[in-house]
């Protein structure tokens, strides 16, 4: 659930423009390869339900830890892809920054961090199909190793572009950073059990969706 | 090629989410029960910051929200019209 949740003018304006400009280009070469694939109408509508979960969750305040929300961007990179993955990660934070959650500004620096997850948790599902059989010990180990590589993108992108007017040293952003990324990896935790759970129904009840086919054994 | 056997990964990976877990709490106790962008805030030394709490002229401006509505509408309708996939 690595997010940057700061207001507009908290990162300096250059660091900005080069976050917008790194996320602009991912998302070209995004369309760019789609549009050399056949992308089947199914997947189109499978990405606009994701958007609309992901969405949603993003703004349920989960009460543990003094309030949390899941992503469920890993679980978008797994069923969606690498390429189709970061346009839903555009829709949910350019829709999530019009209601005040993350600023506008920052949409190109959250997205970064939203691309990493999802090509992450894309690469280790996939990676570990020949050596691992079960599609939900598959799925929870790429969510949570996803998620770790996201907390450190996140991490990264604010100690790099540092924070305006603020006084306190790099050391000490960086101490206040690690902590939080030790609290999304608690909550990491638990969105890896409900994307290997959620995987598992997938993979049983639509296989195709996951690449299997239809009559392959359950795992 | 040798494929992990269910239960030796299962272990791995419970093992992997239960540090996990014992870390976010022992994080958790040492910064107190904050709200997302109140920890923000407090971890970058914004300490006067209720995180997003705090309305700018930006955030939730109802204008802006329709401008940014339309302006993506219509690039989409745009990019699908040249690019359609």
């Amino acid at each position: 659930m690595a997010h940057i949740h700061l207001q507009d003018g908290s990162l300096p304006l250059e660091w900005l423009a080069l976050w917008w400009a790194l996320s602009l280009a991912i998302l070209a070469i995004c369309l760019l390869r789609l549009r050399r694939q056949r992308l089947d109408p199914s997947r189109i509508t499978l990405a606009a339900l994701c958007t609309a979960t992901v969405f949603a969750l993003f703004q349920i305040s989960i009460p543990i830890f003094g309030g949390v929300h899941l992503s469920l961007m890993p679980l978008v990179g797994i069923l969606l892809g690498p390429f189709l993955g970061p346009l839903v990660a555009l829709i949910v934070n350019l829709f999530s920054a019009a209601i005040g959650h993350g600023g506008w500004g920052l949409i190109g620096a959250n997205l970064l961090v939203n691309a990493v997850e999802i090509a992450v948790a894309y690469a280790v599902y996939r990676g570990t199909e020949r050596r691992l059989d079960s599609v939900p010990i598959r799925g929870a180990a790429a969510t949570f190793v996803a998620l770790f590589a996201g907390n450190l993108a996140m991490i990264g992108i604010v100690l790099v572009s540092g924070i305006q007017g603020v006084s306190q040293s790099a050391s000490a952003t960086a101490a206040g950073l690690a902590v939080i990324g030790a609290i999304n990896m608690g909550v990491g935790a638990v969105e890896a059990i409900v994307s290997g759970y959620l995987l598992a129904y997938i993979s049983r009840v639509r296989p195709e969706i996951l690449g299997r086919r239809p009559d392959a054994p359950n795992e | 090629m040798h494929r992990t056997s269910r239960p030796g990964a299962a272990l791995l990976l419970a093992a992997a989410l239960v540090l996990a877990g014992a870390g976010a709490a022992a994080a958790w106790a040492m910064t107190g029960d904050r709200g997302i962008e109140e920890r923000f805030s407090h971890a970058l030394g914004l300490e006067d910051g209720h995180g997003e709490e705090e309305e700018g002229p930006v955030e939730g401006n109802v204008l802006l929200y329709v401008a940014a509505l339309c302006i993506l509408g219509g690039g989409t309708l745009l990019l699908y019209r040249r690019h359609p996939i």
